[in-house]
């Protein structure tokens, strides 16, 4: 992998989970509250080395983290959606963000195109 | 002059769906509690007559008449044969397509967006949200409402709302309403801002903003939609392959290899599971569902139960997996851990009677873009998946002298996706690929946990 760019580059990619392109600080962020979306490192391991860029801005915890996040199936994640949602509505504090700890959100699950 | 069309009459449009869970067992989701999750979990947002359909085991399911009268819009879609794409391949194979593009918003979505508004409007609902990404779905849910009188509430995520505004068109010309997410019309969405004014959206806060809209409404008029993976989702799909055996029918053939793109698996399954039931009733057929290699969760990882996360705040589920402490190194951080397949279709990977295959970028765009030099349509990116393995069977059929007969399914038209083509067509994508002990290295971890029962349906 050495001849492959260290750096992010300045163009997009296409999201297969959006359908449309999207540019690397969107999936630095895509998960919400600052978080990477899970996928960052399947979509852009083939364009430049995103595995080394993690390990070295973000740290190799973060990288183990991030490397092990997963969506859930989606009725798993719906039902936990629905509870989150029932919630807030109720004036209940959100439950507390589990940062990059590695844990997929339950809100953060495959979506459609 | 070829019959390059087989037009099959609309009097003759299959009037039942096919249910695959009438001919096959499958491994519940398991619950945080352990237990199977429960079909009233889902009664807030899903009206009850789809609840039914999603674990009915009834084969044959009666499309309603009003749903009927909407699909004939664009239904029965053509059965076409490539055979400029034959030629180009110098196969002896006979390769058909059945071509999804033909829908008012251009793929095979609203073949359930449309089910689904109306047992919505029966059930006596009069608003329906759901989030969507680049617009597809969200297009195809407005076109649906629109035929039934329905409110249609769309939260796009913003990324896509500023880059697509056609996209927004579309589904206001339906009578959609779309709405940038995060948006102020939710708590999640105010939240989002609130974090992060400039935040340019995801589909997890999307699809928060469409379930907490349809939970708030508390008249219970409100529901939300969701166009992939589900049962209910699948079965609406299953016309076209029913049509595609009539179709068949009409020119005294039967096809030897079935081929679908995989995404979430409801255009695979559409066309594939009414095969899958003549191959479970004894007939030799060979049906593959493509993914991308970057993501090849069927086709390399095992099939077992598994964590969502590291440290099991998500409860154990039966998926192909590749070990939820997987780590990759730099050359393989590629597409390995998607597990969003519907559980039909991993159960049927299991148990061999669907093969899955994966297909690298690079010759998914060629083949891509060799149909559309030759057939004319200019394929959906995730088409062009399902293309990929029609110019390797088609090569194997010259390998081995044989003149098979290729079914694929085209799942919809590329028009408003250009860009992955532009990139593509100025050299800007690669392939790598795994080898099987990094596979097997990773894959270890589940070791420890409980398998799921191996069931076998034929």
């Amino acid at each position: 992998m050495s001849e492959m760019a260290s750096r992010p580059p300045a163009g997009s990619r296409r999201c297969p989970r959006l359908g449309g392109p999207v540019d690397f600080r969107y999936c630095l962020r895509a998960a919400g509250q600052g978080r990477a979306c899970f996928k960052i490192l399947d979509c852009w391991w083939e364009i430049f080395d995103v595995t080394e860029y993690i390990r070295r801005t973000m740290g190799e915890d973060e990288l183990a983290a991030l490397a092990a996040r997963r969506p859930q199936p989606k009725v798993t994640s719906l039902v936990e959606i629905i509870r989150r949602a029932r919630q807030r509505l109720e004036g209940d504090p959100r439950p507390k963000d589990r940062g990059s700890s590695g844990k997929m959100d339950p809100e953060d699950p495959g979506g459609q195109s | 002059m070829l019959q390059k069309q087989i037009l099959l009459p609309q009097d003759q449009i299959p009037r039942q769906w096919y249910n695959i869970l009438a001919d096959i067992r499958i491994n519940p989701p398991l619950g945080p509690d352990g237990n199977p999750v429960k079909p009233e979990d889902l009664a807030p947002v899903f009206p009850m007559n789809l609840i039914e359909q999603e674990v009915s085991t009834e084969r044959w399911i009666d499309i309603p008449e009003p749903v009927l009268d909407v699909l004939a819009m664009w239904r029965p879609s053509p059965l076409i044969r490539a055979n400029a794409f034959e030629k180009a391949l110098d196969t002896p194979a006979r390769i058909y397509f059945k071509y999804e593009g033909v829908s008012p918003p251009g793929s095979h979505k609203p073949n359930t967006a449309v089910a689904q508004a109306y047992y919505n409007k029966v059930f006596g609902i009069e608003n329906m949200t759901t989030e969507t990404g680049a617009g597809q779905w969200g297009s195809a849910l407005s076109f649906a409402c629109s035929q039934f009188g329905l409110n249609c509430k769309v939260f796009m995520v913003r990324v896509s709302f500023d880059q697509k505004p056609y996209r927004k068109a579309m589904m206001e010309t339906w009578g959609g309403t779309c709405i940038a997410s995060p948006s102020r019309e939710t708590k999640a969405g105010r939240d989002a801002l609130e974090r992060d004014p400039d935040t340019p959206g995801s589909l997890g806060i999307a699809i928060s903003e469409a379930i907490e809209a349809a939970v708030a409404d508390t008249s219970g008029k409100t529901r939300y939609s969701l166009g992939s993976v589900l049962n209910h989702v699948l079965l609406h799909q299953t016309i076209i392959g029913l049509e595609a055996k009539k179709q068949f029918e009409m020119i005294g053939s039967y096809p030897d290899v079935i081929i679908g793109c995989a995404g979430g698996g409801s255009n695979f399954a559409g066309l594939a599971f009414p095969f899958v039931y003549d191959k479970l009733s004894g007939r030799r057929i060979e049906i593959y569902p493509v993914e991308p290699r970057a993501c090849p969760t069927m086709t390399r990882g095992p099939f077992v139960y598994d964590h969502g996360d590291t440290s099991g705040y998500t409860p154990l589920l039966p998926m192909h997996s590749l070990g939820h402490l997987f780590v990759p190194a730099p050359i393989h951080a590629g597409g390995l851990r998607y597990h969003g397949m519907a559980p039909t279709v991993s159960q049927l990977a299991s148990e061999g009677i669907i093969e899955p295959r994966s297909v690298g970028q690079l010759e998914s765009y060629e083949a891509g873009v060799l149909w559309a030099r030759t057939e004319g349509i200019i394929p959906a990116p995730e088409t062009t998946n399902a293309l990929a393995q029609v110019v390797k069977e088609a090569a194997r059929a010259k390998q081995e002298g044989k003149e098979k007969i290729i079914l694929v399914n085209f799942s919809g038209h590329g028009l408003l996706d250009l860009g992955a083509y532009a990139k593509y067509l100025a050299g800007q994508l690669s392939d790598f690929a795994l080898s099987d002990d990094e596979i097997a290295r990773s894959t270890a971890i589940t070791e420890e946990y409980p398998r799921p029962e191996r069931l076998k349906n034929v």
